[in-house]
C-alpha cells in the first residue's frame, strides 16, 4: 500500500472495473472509483474524458487532429484524448474559474 | 451505440428532408409519385449509412486519417441506396453516380476542413490559456 500525493500524479484513469495512477515513471492501482476521485480531487484534477482525470499542470500541450480530435500531451510524453463535451470545463479551470 | 443513436436521429431528420426535395423535383419533372415504402426504406438504409460514417469520423479511437478516409469510403454505398429508391428518373445516365461520388467527396472534404479549422482554433485558445496559466505559476 502506498500514499501518493495529487501533485506527484499525472493522470488517473480507469480500465474496465480498475482505476490506475499514473506517476512519472510508475503506475500504481488505485482503491477508489474515478467518479469518488473526481469529486474528492476536484480542485486537483479534471475529467477530459469518461474514463480519464487529469492534472492540468502536467499538461505540456494540446494538439488536434484533421477528424477534430484534440489530445493533451503531457509533461512525461502520453498522450490523452479530451473529449469535446469537457473542453469548456478545461478552459475554465486553466482560466482559473473552477480551482 | 448511445452515440451512434444521437447521430442516427439527426441524420434520420435531414435524410427525410433531402428524400422529400428529390421526390418533389421528380414528382415536378416526371409526375412520377413514389411509394412511400421505397422512400421510407431508402431513407432509413441510406441513414444507417450516413449515420455510421459520421459516427466513425467522430471516434476518439484509432487513427484519425484513417477514421476520415474509411468515413468516406463507408458514405459512397448510400449514393447506390439513393439510385435504387429514387431510379432512373434522378439518374438519368449510370455515369451520374461518379459525378455524385465527386460532388459527396467535395462535400465531406469541405466538412472534414471546417471541423479541423474549428478545433486547431480551440487547440490554440488552450494552448494560449495554458501558457498564461504556467507563466502566472512560474
Amino acid at each position: 500500500m502506498y500514499t501518493l500525493a495529487p501533485r506527484d500524479i499525472f493522470y488517473f484513469d480507469a480500465l474496465d472495473h480498475d482505476v490506475f495512477a499514473y506517476t512519472k515513471d510508475d503506475v500504481y492501482e488505485v482503491n477508489y472509483k474515478l467518479y469518488q476521485l473526481e469529486d474528492m480531487l476536484k480542485d486537483v484534477f479534471l475529467r477530459i474524458n469518461k474514463n480519464t482525470l487529469v492534472n492540468p499542470k502536467m499538461i505540456k500541450s494540446f494538439q488536434s487532429s484533421i477528424n477534430g480530435r484534440m489530445e493533451a500531451e503531457l509533461i512525461n510524453k502520453d498522450r490523452l484524448v479530451i473529449s469535446r463535451m469537457y473542453v469548456k470545463d478545461l478552459k475554465a479551470m486553466l482560466r482559473g474559474e473552477k480551482a | 451505440m448511445k452515440d451512434y443513436g444521437k447521430i442516427y436521429l439527426k441524420v434520420y431528420i435531414i435524410i427525410h428532408l433531402i428524400f422529400l426535395l428529390l421526390a418533389l423535383i421528380v414528382y415536378r419533372r416526371a409526375q412520377v409519385t413514389y411509394a412511400f415504402i421505397r422512400l421510407e426504406i431508402g431513407a432509413v438504409i441510406t441513414t444507417a449509412i450516413v449515420g455510421f460514417a459520421l459516427w466513425l469520423f467522430r471516434l476518439e479511437k484509432g487513427n484519425s486519417l484513417i477514421n476520415t478516409i474509411l468515413g468516406y469510403i463507408v458514405i459512397i454505398p448510400s449514393i447506390f441506396v439513393l439510385r435504387n429508391t429514387f431510379g432512373q428518373y434522378l439518374f438519368r445516365f449510370t455515369w451520374l453516380i461518379y459525378v455524385v461520388m465527386v460532388f459527396v467527396g467535395i462535400i465531406y472534404g469541405f466538412a472534414v476542413w471546417v471541423v479541423s479549422k474549428k478545433y486547431k482554433k480551440e487547440v490554440d485558445d488552450l494552448n494560449k490559456l495554458l501558457n498564461k496559466d504556467q507563466s502566472k505559476d512560474q
